[in-house]
């Protein structure tokens, strides 16, 4: 097996598709690396700006027993330094969680928050809500 | 987009791995050998795989150092 992969490999370097693609992906990821410089910092200021509203929001609660009760408001994904090279799912996937409250009452206790993972486009709910939520878990 | 143009490449590098030996004659002499026919797909598979690996790999670290490269700089015009 490792006689046949090793000269599919040589055959592969020998050949003009090998050096043709080397190039191909050294350009594609320059320009993806070049937009990434443009783009992310934009990203960043966006998440930090959302991500400071979001926590002097939570600040300005003083009920603890609220902020228990009602949940943290939004969280917010901060965007990855990878993603110029490695954007997968992200257009499906939401940018923040929403850990708002849940009408779950007992007797002692009048409700609870749970995390509300909404996908990015609504017509994607039932495809997978799954690697929403596992997403969020990484 | 580089998924796309992966998803691509790896076609042309495997588009003639079975039927480019057999217009060479090569397959032929690989099967007269006592060589299991599964392991002969695994070989060429593993082989295109390695292909595509090297210049994606190649990629990513040169660009990883552009970008490194650039974020010092604009690390030193802010301070």
């Amino acid at each position: 097996m490792w006689h046949i992969a090793k000269r599919e490999i040589y055959d592969n370097l020998n050949s003009l598709r090998f050096a043709l693609t080397t190039v191909l992906l050294l350009g594609l990821m320059l320009i993806n690396a070049i937009v990434h410089l443009q783009e992310h910092p934009v990203r960043m200021q966006k998440y930090h700006d959302a991500a400071t509203k979001s926590l002097n929001r939570l600040k300005s609660r003083t009920n603890l027993y609220q902020i228990a009760q009602e949940g943290p408001g939004y969280l917010y994904k901060k965007p990855s330094c990878l993603h110029f090279c490695a954007d997968g799912g992200e257009d499906f996937l939401a940018g923040n969680v929403h850990g708002g409250f849940y009408a779950w009452a007992t007797d002692d206790l009048a409700g609870f928050w749970q995390l509300d993972y909404m996908p990015a486009t609504l017509n994607r709910q039932n495809i997978r809500p799954d690697t929403i939520k596992i997403d969020w878990g990484l | 987009m580089i998924g796309y143009v992966l998803s691509l490449i790896a076609i042309l590098f495997t588009f003639d791995l079975i039927s480019g030996e057999r217009e060479h004659g090569t397959l032929r002499l690989t099967l007269a050998n006592s060589v299991p026919r599964h392991t002969v797909l695994i070989g060429k598979f593993l082989g295109a795989l390695v292909s595509i690996s090297v210049p994606f790999t190649l990629a990513i670290l040169i660009n990883l150092v552009f970008l490194s490269g650039a974020f010092l700089a604009f690390v030193r015009v802010e301070v």
